[in-house]
């Protein structure tokens, strides 16, 4: 059996042991629901995971409305943004929840690991997201 | 499949484009997290995380003709980004020497289905470096050497030769392993 045949066998033995699982083909296909094509896209400036692996992680995001600082704890997730006031939305791809904004300062708790983004709405009303970052 | 065409009908919302996408480049992806070892939920988790960055990119993904390219290299750092968090980078990469026997030719009866499993206990005995390779290179569709190469942070060309010598070590396996020897 020559090399292209044997790995023909074993990509058989993969199919068959290790296929993509459905879920995964389920949550891919639902990932394009998730594109934010009304909203502004406030980019990672800074990233900094403080000391221990699993010591909060602190983040900067800017956009051309607003900047927002986030730091992730575990599952607690605080920020401050400047330049937007009301609420803002924390999203994950199977969440969303909307925390209050107090002079600049939010906080939600119980954020699953994964991916996380925060939405708020500037001043003058454009929406802003910041990028997906791993919590 | 034009690729490009399903990533700029994929920007647009059709969904039926992304989900040929999806579709396309599904195993590729999971054979580079599986590759580097990753649990079924970090598996999942990294494979959904590099669908949804490219969801982000869409409609900046500059040559859409290497889309398979942007995915691999954009996998690749979500499982290393996981594993770092988790404590366990991949081992690094040690020589594969070539196997120590001529492999024994392996006859077409080794496509029988239950001898899969066994093959495949095989497969997850070889030294990791060849265990990762082969993973990413048994994806559903082949993926080009270019991918794999990106998949791995390996160089193109190192590809072919490495393929060579790890299919030879587990033929060697396979030739020891006595449930597949003794049926072939």
């Amino acid at each position: 059996m020559n090399d292209d045949d044997f790995l023909d066998v074993l990509r058989a033995a993969a199919d068959e042991f290790d296929p993509v699982p459905a879920g995964v083909l389920r949550d891919a296909s639902a990932a394009l629901a998730l594109r934010t094509l009304d909203a502004e896209l406030a980019e990672l400036v800074e990233s900094e995971a403080l000391v221990r692996g699993n010591g909060p992680l602190t983040l900067a995001f800017e956009s051309e409305h607003v900047t927002i600082s986030l730091e992730i704890d575990g599952s607690r997730l605080r920020g401050f943004v400047s330049g937007a006031e009301g609420e803002a939305v924390v999203e994950t791809p199977r969440s969303r929840r909307a925390v209050p904004i107090s002079d600049g300062w939010f906080t939600a708790a119980d954020v699953p690991a994964g991916l996380v983004r925060v939405r708020v709405a500037a001043s003058d009303g454009t929406p802003v997201v910041t990028r997906w970052v791993r919590s | 499949m034009d690729i490009p065409a399903l990533v700029s009908a994929a920007a647009r919302g059709d969904q039926s484009a992304w989900d040929a996408l999806v579709r396309q480049f599904s195993g590729l992806l999971w054979s580079i997290a599986r590759a580097y070892r990753l649990s079924d939920a970090d598996a999942a988790d990294a494979v959904q995380c590099t669908w949804i960055k490219l969801v982000e990119h869409l409609d900046r993904i500059a040559e859409p003709e290497r889309l398979a390219g942007w995915l691999s290299t954009t996998a690749r750092h979500e499982c290393l980004q996981l594993l770092r968090r988790s404590g366990r980078l991949p081992a690094p990469a040690e020589e594969i020497a070539d196997s120590p026997d001529p492999a024994p030719a392996l006859d077409h009866e080794l496509l029988v289905r239950e001898r899969n499993a066994a093959l495949w206990r095989v497969f997850e005995e070889l030294p990791d470096r060849c265990r990762r390779l082969l993973r990413v290179l048994m994806a559903s569709p082949p993926p080009a050497y270019a991918e794999v190469a990106l998949a791995l942070d390996m160089p193109v060309g190192s590809i072919g030769p490495i393929r060579q010598r790890c299919l030879g070590r587990l033929k060697a396996l396979v030739a020891g392993n006595q449930l597949l020897e003794e049926r072939s």
